[in-house]
């Protein structure tokens, strides 16, 4: 066996059988194309704009995520019968057949913890813990009888990101570079920002790419400290140092990718290249020490803080500079009573506290800056709370709380293409459940693409032997909600 | 053939042509008449049949003589079912509702059939019944007699068809090309919805008019309004029937339209008649849902308030799909190598839509589209460019000089760029704007003048510019349907009405 024949034989043990095939189709075409006289194309950008499938409203998204499951009954969904019958035992008619992850027994029902007042010409209830969110009321169209299939934290919010509870789907950020490429060529398209003092339960899995090639994951950035982790040069290496040597690692990949094929390569060869960019481009766009006072008032900022609404201030910056998606995470909201952090009348008050004022100053700096008309902001929790007062523990104590509930929650959505100032669908007179109206996550996630441009029933992926999406089988437009 | 069967015919034939002559339109017909005048359509098939059969015998015997005589037989036979259908036809024609002019010409045609089917029979027979051979004049006053009746016949019968059936019963399914030849739209675009653009389509016009003229307009039209009642058009609409208005503004359930639509099939007075091809359940909701909102011939579909039924029959025609504005627009693709030409400027160019001829421009530097390269790679484009981002950089007013040149602009971002008053002249022939964001540069109230004469403008963007408060009102007098934002702010709020949680923790039970 000549040196010759062994490296035959190496090359082929790298050739998977995928590879092969897809390679042999390739090559056949470039075949055909080199007999045609053209030379066949380097390797394609994954990240090179697309066009969508119809014309879009929205040209970037931004997802606020209150982790945890905010209580729609403390926020949005007023219900005074629910107030009459505080106390009052559950009736063994809504407990038949459900299941919850905490209540065991019969229940309690649990009052609205605040006060209800409507708000703007649209006459939108808001509670007393949003002052400055019912501000903002009229821009916004609220989404009352959203379901959802899943009752628990991680689950629930994969079912919301990636249209499936379970771990492998790519997120819907993902889908969605993945389907329209990116704006930027400095920043990354797909950002993610965590807030509330811990990551989403699913991990980084709710704004992973899934089985889509890993250069459409999102990527986190840290609003105190680095904004990306290990993107600064160490000490001692020039900037042009990095440049010849990225430049290097990327002729040898490239080479790689013509012996191996594997896609993979080319996302490594984007992200670098997207890094050595980003090392300019990110500190400054990350930067929000550059805003004036006045903004940083109208946010309500905490200077060097990992805070909320740093991280709005932070994802405007970033849609300001053609980021196509922004998911903001705020942990805290999962107000079950067993303590304070948790509890309707305690943690619960301070998240209302932290998001705020933030959000409505996003609503109007986006707005005032004309970006709302091509924005498009989405909030609310991976499922809401049930009707009736968890107590988990059988003893009093001085919280109370709420359990996950994944059949009526509240969310809202405002900017490119949304109506503005409406409200769709209705739970019943205890919020238990959707009587009209009623919107599953696949339906907002097909909201959310049609808005975007984008069919959600087009938008596939093939992997392991069929066309995968976001919707999964599922799905419906809601026209309602559209400008 | 005998004289008697001549006069017998003759009586007939008087008879027939009294009636047309002296029975008078209009008024109210017995039910006896009525149920003679219905069997019109069964009886009038014969003559036509056996006139031509006879018609065609006529032409063969010319080669095979012993023809001859069973054309004589059909003649007769055949003038005499023509004055059978005509009687039933003009007792049929009391019952009126139909088109004045076409039936009077098929009154005249019907009794002209008979009249001459038996002047046919006269010519061909006389000389047998005299007993010598026939006259030059007979022999070619018979031929011209066949000829005339063969018109006749096919004149008639068309008129008959065109009474019960409409006018473009015949055409309906024609083939394109054949219709293009005879000056008629396509196929596809009749008993479509007309749904263009639903800011320029009335609800009516878009929705109603196309259900009434494919479902209701057969019998309800001008030409042959049944009952009194035609459907064809706004005037007639509203006269309603014999018995009264068939539409009460607002209130459906007391029209008489929706009430006989929504009958059961079976129930006397249901509309449309059992037989004839009944309204989808879609389009009866659509009627309905059109005289509950005030049976407006003015409202615009567009702000048309929707029901969730009445939604979802919208979406189901594709309401959404509905090409307007620049879309709407017949416009080349552009050039790929246009595209590659600007690209290679460092700009980002992507296509706006799938199969839509339009592009978006964005610039990702700041200096890339403040050049004459910029400006000259643009012009070939000049047709498909809607959307154009300029935002962020450094372009100046060199640049507003070329984008007066995009006839199809919709938005125009120009927000913390060197654009002046100066430049926004240019902008003033940009007929489809949307959307122009100005924030963060200096224009200023004088600039805005250019912009009041831009009638597709829906979004103004002002934040930190040098426009004030007077020159917005102007600009707004000018523009009622225009927003314009000059920045907001979050009003302050008396924290203390919220409750802290240090107060909540207290009041538990």
């Amino acid at each position: 066996m000549n040196l010759l024949h062994e490296a035959h034989r190496m090359r082929l043990g790298h050739v998977t059988r995928r590879h092969f095939l897809r390679s042999t189709g390739a090559s056949l075409g470039a075949i055909a194309l080199a007999s045609m006289g053209s030379v066949p194309q380097a390797a394609p950008d994954p990240l090179t704009p697309k066009r969508p499938h119809f014309a879009p409203r929205a040209r970037r998204v931004i997802f606020l995520h209150m982790a945890g499951g905010p209580s729609s009954l403390e926020l949005f969904d007023y219900k005074p019968d629910l107030a009459r019958l505080h106390g009052e035992r559950c009736p063994d008619s809504l407990l038949e057949g459900k299941r919850f992850a905490f209540i065991r027994g019969v229940p309690k029902m649990l009052g609205p913890q605040a006060t209800f007042q409507r708000y703007g010409e649209s006459g939108a209830w808001v509670s007393n813990h949003l002052p400055h969110f019912a501000q903002v009321v009229d821009e916004v169209a609220f989404l009352k009888a959203m379901h959802t299939d899943e009752f628990n934290h991680a689950p629930a919010q994969l079912l919301v990101h990636s249209g499936s509870p379970r771990l492998g789907r790519p997120s819907m950020g993902a889908w969605v570079t993945y389907g329209l490429g990116t704006e930027n060529d400095n920043l990354p398209a797909f950002v993610v920002l965590l807030s509330g003092g811990a990551a989403p339960d699913a991990g980084a899995s709710v704004y992973g790419s899934g089985f889509l090639p890993t250069v459409y994951q999102g990527v986190q950035c840290r609003s105190v400290g680095d904004p990306v982790l290990f993107l600064n040069d160490p000490q001692g290496l020039p900037r042009s140092l990095r440049k010849a040597s990225v430049e290097a690692i990327n002729r040898i990949n490239a080479q790689r990718h013509a012996d191996v094929g594997d896609p993979e390569i080319l996302t490594r060869i984007a992200q670098y290249e997207m890094a050595f960019r980003m090392q300019t481009s990110v500190p400054e766009a990350m930067d929000i020490a550059k805003e004036p006072e006045y903004i940083h008032q109208m946010y309500g900022t905490q200077p060097s803080e990992n805070a909320f609404s740093n991280n709005c201030l932070l994802a405007r910056r970033l849609l300001e500079r053609g980021v196509r998606f922004v998911q903001l995470f705020h942990w805290g909201w999962d107000s079950h009573g067993a303590g304070a952090s948790e509890a309707l009348n305690d943690g619960f008050l301070k998240r209302c506290k932290e998001t705020d004022r933030p959000v409505a100053a996003l609503i109007l700096d986006l707005k005032q800056r004309g970006l709302l008309d091509d924005t498009l902001i989405i909030w609310g929790g991976e499922f809401g709370r049930t009707p009736m007062l968890e107590n988990r523990t059988g003893v009093d104590n001085p919280f109370v709380g709420r359990d996950h509930h994944s059949d009526a929650y509240t969310m809202w959505m405002a900017g490119g293409g949304i109506k503005r100032g409406i409200t769709h669908g209705a739970t019943d007179p205890i919020g238990y459940s959707g009587i009209r109206g009623r919107v599953h996550i696949h339906d907002l996630q097909a909201t959310i693409l049609h808005l975007l441009g984008l069919d959600h029933l087009r938008l596939t992926y093939p992997f392991q032997g069929r066309d995968f999406r976001l919707t999964d089988v599922h799905g419906k437009v809601v026209h309602q909600v559209l400008a | 053939m005998t004289k008697k069967a001549l006069i017998f015919l003759a009586a007939g034939l008087v008879y027939l042509a009294l009636m047309l002559v002296l029975v008078p339109g209009g008024g109210r017909p017995s039910d006896f008449t009525l149920f003679l005048g219905r069997f019109h359509p069964a009886v009038v098939h014969l003559p036509i049949g056996i006139l031509a059969i006879g018609i065609l015998l006529e032409l063969f015997s010319r080669r095979w003589a012993r023809l001859e005589q069973s054309v004589l037989i059909l003649l007769y036979a055949g003038a005499w079912a023509a004055v059978v259908a005509g009687i039933a036809g003009l007792y049929l024609a009391q019952s009126g509702g139909y088109d004045p002019i076409t039936l009077i010409w098929h009154k005249r045609l019907g009794v002209l059939i008979a009249i001459i089917a038996a002047a046919a029979f006269t010519l061909r027979s006389w000389a047998d019944i005299a007993q010598r051979p026939p006259s030059l004049i007979e022999q070619r006053g018979y031929l011209g007699a066949v000829v005339a009746l063969a018109v006749c016949v096919g004149l008639a019968g068309h008129l008959g068809g065109r009474l019960t059936h409409g006018a473009t019963y015949l055409t309906r399914y024609m083939p394109d090309g054949l219709r293009s030849v005879a000056g008629l739209p396509s196929k596809d675009d009749i008993g479509k919805l007309r749904l263009q653009d639903p800011a320029k389509t009335t609800t009516y016009d878009a929705l109603i008019a196309p259900i009434l003229a494919q479902r209701c307009a057969t019998c309800h039209r001008e030409e042959r309004a049944r009952g009194g009642l035609a459907l064809d058009s706004q005037e007639a609409l509203l006269a309603g029937g014999d018995d009264g208005p068939v539409i009460i503004e607002g209130r459906s359930e007391e029209s008489e339209l929706v009430h006989r639509i929504w009958l059961p099939l079976y129930a006397d007075g249901h509309m449309p008649p059992e037989g004839s091809q009944q309204l989808t359940v879609a389009e009866a909701e659509l009627i309905r849902w059109w005289i509950d909102a005030g049976a407006s011939f003015e409202g615009m579909l567009s702000d048309a308030e929707t029901t969730p039924v009445v939604q979802a029959i919208l979406d189901g025609y594709g309401l959404d799909e509905i090409k307007t504005g620049i879309f709407a627009l017949d416009t080349a693709p552009p050039d790929s190598g246009d595209i590659a030409a600007l690209e290679a400027l460092g700009v980002a160019v992507t296509g706006l839509a799938e199969e839509v001829p339009y592009v978006q421009v964005r610039c990702t530097n700041l200096d890339a589209c403040a050049t004459d390269e910029f400006a000259a790679g643009l012009r070939p484009l000049a047709r498909n460019v809607a959307w154009l981002d300029l935002g962020r950089t450094n372009v100046d007013d060199n640049i507003l000089a070329t984008v007066q040149d995009l006839p199809h602009l919709t938005r125009l971002y120009l927000q913390q760029t060197n654009v002046t008053d100066v430049g926004l002249i240019h902008l003033s022939s940009l007929e489809y704007l949307e959307y122009l964001n100005l924030y963060g540069t200096s224009v200023s109230d004088s600039g805005l003048a250019a912009l009041a004469g831009l009638e597709s403008l829906r979004s103004l963007y002002l934040w930190q510019t040098a426009v004030t408060e007077d020159g917005v009102a102007r600009l707004k007098a000018d523009m009622p349907n225009l927003y314009i934002n000059t920045g907001l702010s979050l009003a302050p709020v008396d924290t203390t009405t919220t409750e802290s949680p240090e107060e909540s923790t207290e009041d538990v039970e």
